[in-house]
């Protein structure tokens, strides 16, 4: 199940910008490694969830995971063969809107090899460049 | 208080984004020392120099004194702040807090677990690390460079907090007592969604006759002549087509 906010104040709302890198969630704020977005653009609830079970999959019930996005933002869509007008679509999916910098999934209490190896995996569902980030001090 | 650190400095006059920009350019870091005692200094500290510190420090609270040209006395400091920037990984400016030999000071030192816990060893547990930092006072002479948290006694459930640290002499915590530092906690099992194959009777029994409105409803339109209709028959909806089953089409 994709994720998506429980409730909104407003069911639906207009493309905003995505300018400027990421002025906060930039850095690690609970584990000692993180996988950090290089690039922009919009992230699914389904593509956090693909990379969450890909990341869990490969930990086999180590670790600890956070996810440090979430998708706030609804998206719309016009149903296929309807002529424009008549008024914006309904929503279709939540997308979490992602500015280079921002630090998207944090591991804790796996050795680093194991950490790497499941966020290029997870990398790999993620339509963004991502590099692997360590904590200053973290044993390695 | 044990390792005792050097680092050049030079003091720079210029203020603002272009100056701190010329600074970063000529391969320097702009940087501020301030105190409880001093007037606020602009410093530049050179990068190479900076990382080389950097890597000696890994991840201590160490005390580290500043020489300046023309400046008999070593100002003791710590760093207060590292700003970086969160994309090329580059310095951007550092602030050193001046400290006294002989007065209190507040500073934030990093906690080290020691030994592989009993929970992670033999009850699968993960151990996760609450904080990471402990704010303490203590006198410069007195400063832990680390904080040393046993954990090879911890079990799953059970978790270390700031009151059942080791005291250390000269070092007072000043977090809360209740504050966690490390726990060690079950793994979180994988979800499994799985997709019911087989739906409720009344929800698979609504499906088809939804999906035979569309034929219906096509029928109609193309019985009465007229194309066009076809588009506003499918728009008004599968739930009056279903309520009426085929019947005009059946004309």
């Amino acid at each position: 199940m994709a994720l998506a906010p429980a409730r909104t104040k407003f069911r639906k709302v207009m493309k905003g910008s995505r300018a400027g890198n990421a002025k906060r969630g930039n850095t690690l704020a609970f584990g000692e490694f993180g996988l950090q977005s290089l690039t922009r653009g919009p992230m699914t609830g389904q593509q956090i969830e693909a990379a969450r079970v890909t990341i869990s999959r490969h930990l086999k019930r180590k670790g600890k995971l956070w996810i440090r996005v979430f998708p706030h933002k609804p998206v719309t869509k016009k149903p296929q063969e309807v002529r424009m007008g008549q008024g914006k679509g309904p929503v279709e999916y939540y997308v979490a809107v992602i500015k280079p910098g921002a630090v998207l999934f944090e591991l804790a209490g796996v050795s680093v090899t194991v950490a790497k190896e499941a966020f290029r995996l997870a990398d790999a569902k993620l339509p963004f460049h991502c590099r692997f980030i360590v904590r200053d001090g973290a044993a390695v | 208080m044990k390792t005792q650190l050097t680092l050049k400095v030079t003091p720079r006059t210029q203020t603002g984004r272009s100056a701190s920009r010329r600074v970063r350019k000529a391969n320097a870091i702009p940087a501020i020392l301030y105190g409880k005692h001093t007037s606020p200094e602009k410093l530049s500290v050179d990068t190479p120099e900076f990382v080389r510190l950097l890597k000696v420090v890994s991840g201590r609270a160490v005390l580290i004194q500043l020489e300046q040209a023309g400046k008999a006395e070593k100002a003791l400091s710590f760093l207060q702040e590292i700003q970086r920037d969160p994309i090329t990984d580059k310095y951007l400016h550092l602030d050193l807090q001046e400290v006294k030999a002989n007065e209190l000071f507040e500073i934030r030192v990093p906690v080290v677990t020691a030994g592989e816990s009993f929970g992670v060893k033999n009850q699968n547990g993960v151990l996760e690390m609450n904080a990471h930092l402990l704010r303490v006072r203590c006198l410069p002479k007195d400063l832990p460079e680390v904080i040393n948290v046993d954990v090879t006694e911890l079990k799953v459930g059970e978790t270390i907090k700031v009151s059942e640290l080791k005291p250390i002499a000269g070092v007072e915590f000043l977090d809360i007592k209740g504050q966690p530092i490390v726990s060690c906690v079950e793994p979180v099992a994988e979800i499994v969604q799985e997709v019911v194959a087989a739906a409720t009777p009344a929800e698979g029994a609504a499906a088809p006759a939804a999906g035979a409105a569309a034929p219906a409803a096509g029928a109609a339109a193309s019985a009465s002549g007229d194309a066009k209709a076809a588009a506003p028959a499918a728009k008004a909806g599968a739930a009056p087509a279903a309520a009426k089953p085929a019947a005009p089409a059946k004309k």
